[in-house]
């Protein structure tokens, strides 16, 4: 008895089972749809990339690719982009140095490691060849192996380029005259901007206010761009740049570079002193050079320095020879490595703890604009003006600095700094502002928003090269006719409008002509925004919104069979039900019977 | 005391230090792998865009993070022993020791040891009155003031004080323990300085802090008052104030040690929010710039020396019972 009426208990299980499950199984058919769908990864604390994110996701909805605008934080961001390459797509800047080298560091094959700058696994012979080709440029093959390096780039699309974002600085206002190049007014490629500044009302201190302390104070080591612009103050390069990111004239009053690249001749300005009186002399800059080659690996550009196979000194002029030609040594030799004096430094390793002392005056002894005073971690570093600097015989210079003393200050928080800057404890900040903070500097009547130029932000959007659709090899994101149908998609000027509210510059090749005027070329510009011909692009590979929900399926997907009539299976399902009760309840009849 | 009571509590201070012992290995081994498993990698932030291959590997060399997870650990047990806690990772190269007790351990200390202190003598006396007058002006008014600023999130509360009295009315300082670039011309110039700088953070934490000792106080006080011997103080005729100061008062401290005790760790783990909006170079500072940068050495330093104090704490804590209350033996 108890079996029966197990079985009619299923019996009729079975069929209410059936009826009901069958409708949202039908539904979800089209859903499993392989199609032009992706994450896009944001950067959450960066408004510009989260809006610019959004922006993307209208423009490529306009090609029927759909982006889900995914806002992470920054360790999982950066983990998850590179060691992990867990992504698929993302979007937030990378940083430009004052030369175009990061070429290599994004695209060489060289750089597919942990923590490496190829996180698009980008692993193609012949991009390696060009790039290798481009590094190792004479200066009379460097524009032209850019431009390959450029069109290699459009034809490949590792990471598109979008804009970059402006130097939206904070400044009271009675400061005037800093200098306007391309990566800010304070960054370290503008040594020029602390000397010309000056102020209507008192020129006798110029406060920059940090979010944090400067950190490492041994130039060797710096970490952190904090740091970096310390050194700057502190210590002399032989060159620095111009307006437009060319070479000029520094510590050194001329450099020359041999036909083949190999050889680089610095000849150094009469007259330098260091900051205890001593005269630089070439001998010190050729102490610096093979202190920077046999110090640590983990020196700042050590790797270039390896490649010194010999130097020397004649006069003024100390010459550096190269086992191979390096088109960016002479940036590197020149603006990178800071002179130092042999004095000081010829008796202690490179990572000597006296570098980072603050107590240690002598120590940071350099010959730049700006002698080291006094330093209290966490709390401030004062340097004062070196009255015997070099710079009224530079005529890139042309004169002392107009400040007396600049001190560096941490104040942590944003609103302290800006509040800091109202107040008059602090005269800028060495970061930009953006987002909310923008409104409440223009709304300081002390404070001028400096704007106008670029900053060293690249906004763009990467791919992970090697992410396909199980099923689909080589195509979706790793189909180079997507990521060009892509290309043509994005409005640059939208996107600089919704993610930057206007202060950006585009960019349209790797290597882009705000940046690097005298390398960019337009043949590398990357494809034209015009929808229409990404939409024809991926027509003609085969991606068809074949479901029509507004998103591209993958080539070869074809509509399944149409989902079983809804309201059919109602009435079965119901029709079922029914059955089944009536044969249950037959069952029991005939069981009590 | 007998030798039988003697016995047994050398036994129970043996116990005490074996227990003691095994637990901080098992805090020094935990507090290596904590911090690894939490999100991001410290090469993240050692690391530069830009930086040639070689480079970022000499960087993972130098600081050991090429090694397997195990050598590490051996790494760091056998350089805890040797008293090395390691090298900071964003503070390149700094030793730990340094990084946290140069100057940072001090600043925390004497702040949150400040706040702590006038909190707990003004909400004892507060408490102590409130409790007295009860449901009278100054109980409601007390207890109201208290509970609002218990209730305010502190990092507004920071904020409203850096603008109006930083600000507006320039009577605090805006950041930092000093006035930055100034030559102090001796000490006493420097601690005024100091004391100075210190009054916005100050009066926020004590702000945070006295409206919790404040209601345990209170309630504190108005329990012992329905005990009978505050009852035959009063029939003695004593005056209200020794009643309250000399009898209430003082049986009412018994809770209150409790609470100083769980308060204790603040006073070297320190208050992150607070010392992040005045600029105060402390421990909480640190730990959040530690967290964020992934300086796994300095978090283990830091987290080492809090659980090394806390552990060290409740074992002297457990051997000055025995002294202190002679009910306890073993």
């Amino acid at each position: 008895m108890a079996n029966k009426k197990l079985l009619g208990l299923t019996f009729l299980a079975l069929f209410v089972f059936l009826s009901v499950s069958g409708v949202p199984a039908a539904a979800q058919v089209y859903d499993a749809l392989p199609e032009l769908s992706f994450p896009l990864w944001v950067l959450s604390w960066d408004d510009i990339s989260v809006d610019t994110g959004t922006g993307l996701k209208l423009q490529m909805a306009q090609i029927g690719i759909e982006l889900a605008v995914v806002i992470m934080d920054d360790d999982p961001m950066y983990e998850g982009i590179n060691p992990d390459q867990a992504f698929i797509l993302y979007e937030m800047s990378h940083g430009y140095s004052p030369f175009p080298d990061h070429p290599y560091d994004r695209m060489h094959s060289d750089n597919i490691v942990y923590y490496g700058g190829n996180p698009y696994v980008l692993d193609n012979a012949t991009v390696d060849t060009l790039i290798e080709d481009y590094l190792s440029a004479t200066p009379a093959e460097l524009a032209e192996a850019a431009r390959l390096v450029q069109v290699a780039a459009k034809h490949n699309i590792p990471y598109i380029p979008l804009y970059l974002s402006d130097d939206t600085h904070a400044i009271r206002s009675e400061w005037t005259n800093y200098t306007v190049k391309p990566g800010g007014i304070f960054t370290t490629f503008n040594p020029q901007t602390v000397v010309f500044m000056t102020s209507s009302v008192d020129n006798s201190l110029f406060v920059m206010a940090y979010s944090s302390d400067i950190g490492e104070m041994n130039p060797l080591f710096w970490r952190s761009e904090r740091s970096h612009w310390y050194n700057m103050l502190v210590y002399d390069t032989l060159l620095s740049f111009d307006n437009e990111s060319n070479l000029i004239p520094w510590l050194a009053e001329d450099y020359a570079v041999s036909a083949d690249g190999t050889q680089i001749n610095y000849t150094l300005r009469t007259g330098a002193q260091w900051h205890d009186g001593l005269p630089v002399r070439p001998e010190d800059v050729e102490f610096s050079i093979n202190y920077y080659k046999n110090g640590p690996s983990d020196v700042n550009d050590w790797p270039t320095f390896q490649h010194i196979t010999s130097t020397s000194v004649d006069g003024q002029v100390i010459t550096i020879n190269m086992d191979q030609t390096m088109a960016f040594a002479p940036h590197i030799f020149g603006t990178q490595m800071y002179v130092l004096p042999e004095h000081v430094r010829d008796d202690a390793p490179q990572n000597d703890a006296r570098w980072d002392d603050p107590d240690n005056a002598t120590a940071h002894t350099g010959s730049g604009p700006y002698e080291f005073n006094s330093r209290d971690p966490d709390e401030f570093t004062l340097v004062d003006r070196f009255n015997n600097w070099w710079g009224p015989s530079n005529p890139y210079v042309g004169q002392l600095p107009n400040i007396l003393q600049f001190r560096i200050d941490v104040v942590i928080g944003q609103d302290a700094r800006i509040l800091a800057m109202r107040a008059g404890d602090a005269d800028s900040e060495r970061y930009e502002v953006f987002g909310a903070y923008v409104n409440v500097v223009l709304n300081a009547p002390e404070l001028t928003l400096v704007t106008g130029l670029a900053s060293q932000w690249d906004y763009v959007l990467g791919f992970h090269l090697n992410v396909t659709e199980p099923g689909f090899p080589g195509l979706g994101i790793s189909d180079f006719q997507v990521r060009k149908a892509m290309s043509h998609a994005i409005d640059r000027a939208q996107l600089v409008n919704i993610g930057r509210l206007g202060h950006g510059r585009e960019t349209h090749s790797i290597i882009p002509e705000t940046f690097y005027a005298s390398l960019y070329h337009p043949d590398g510009d990357f494809w034209e925004h015009n929808a229409t011909i990404g939409n024809n692009i991926l027509d003609a590979a085969g991606y068809l919104d074949v479901d029509g929900d507004g998103v591209r399926e993958y080539p070869g997907v074809v509509l399944p069979p149409p989902p079983p009539n809804l309201i059919l299976i109602g009435i079965v399902g119901a029709v079922a039900l029914v059955i089944g009760i009536v044969i249950t309840y037959l069952i029991f009849r005939m069981r009590k019977g | 005391m007998s030798e039988k009571k003697a016995v047994g509590t050398r036994q129970y201070i043996a116990t005490r230090v074996a227990q003691t012992i095994v637990v901080w290995f098992g805090i020094i081994t935990l507090n290596f792998f904590i911090f690894r498993i939490m999100p991001g990698d410290p090469r993240g932030t050692l690391i530069a865009e830009h930086m040639p291959p070689e480079v970022i590997q000499a960087i993972a060399i130098r600081f050991g993070l090429d090694q397997p997870i195990a050598t590490q650990f051996v790494l760091y047990i056998v350089n805890l022993f040797r008293g090395d806690l390691g090298e900071s990772f964003s503070h390149y190269g700094q030793p730990v020791i340094e990084t946290i007790f140069a100057f940072r351990f001090w600043n925390t200390v004497i702040l949150m040891g400040t706040s702590i202190l006038i909190a707990l003598i003004v909400a004892i006396i507060m408490g102590v009155i409130a409790a007295s007058r009860r449901d009278r002006a100054i109980d409601v008014g007390s207890t109201t003031v208290f509970l609002v600023a218990y209730s305010m999130p502190v990092f507004w509360l920071g904020l409203m004080i850096l603008y109006y009295f930083g600000f507006i009315l320039r009577v605090i300082p805006l950041a930092g323990t000093i006035t930055r670039g100034i030559v102090h011309v001796n000490i006493f110039h420097y601690v005024a300085d100091y004391l100075w700088h210190m009054t916005g953070p100050l009066v926020v934490l004590t702000l945070s802090f006295i409206g919790g000792f404040y209601l345990i106080m209170r309630d504190s006080v108005l329990d012992i008052f329905t005990q009978d011997y505050i009852l035959a103080a009063r029939a003695k005729g004593l005056k209200e104030r020794a009643i309250l100061f000399g009898h209430a008062m003082r049986n009412a401290m018994l809770p209150m040690v409790s609470v100083i005790a769980v308060n204790m760790p603040f006073l070297i783990s320190g208050a992150t929010i607070t010392e992040t909006v005045f600029s105060w170079s402390g421990l909480g500072l640190l730990t959040y710039n530690s967290v964020v940068a992934n300086d796994w050495p300095v978090l283990q330093g830091i987290f080492l020396f809090l659980a090394t104090v806390a552990v060290l704490s409740n074992f002297v804590a457990d051997i000055l019972y025995l002294y202190l209350d002679p009910r306890i033996r073993y």
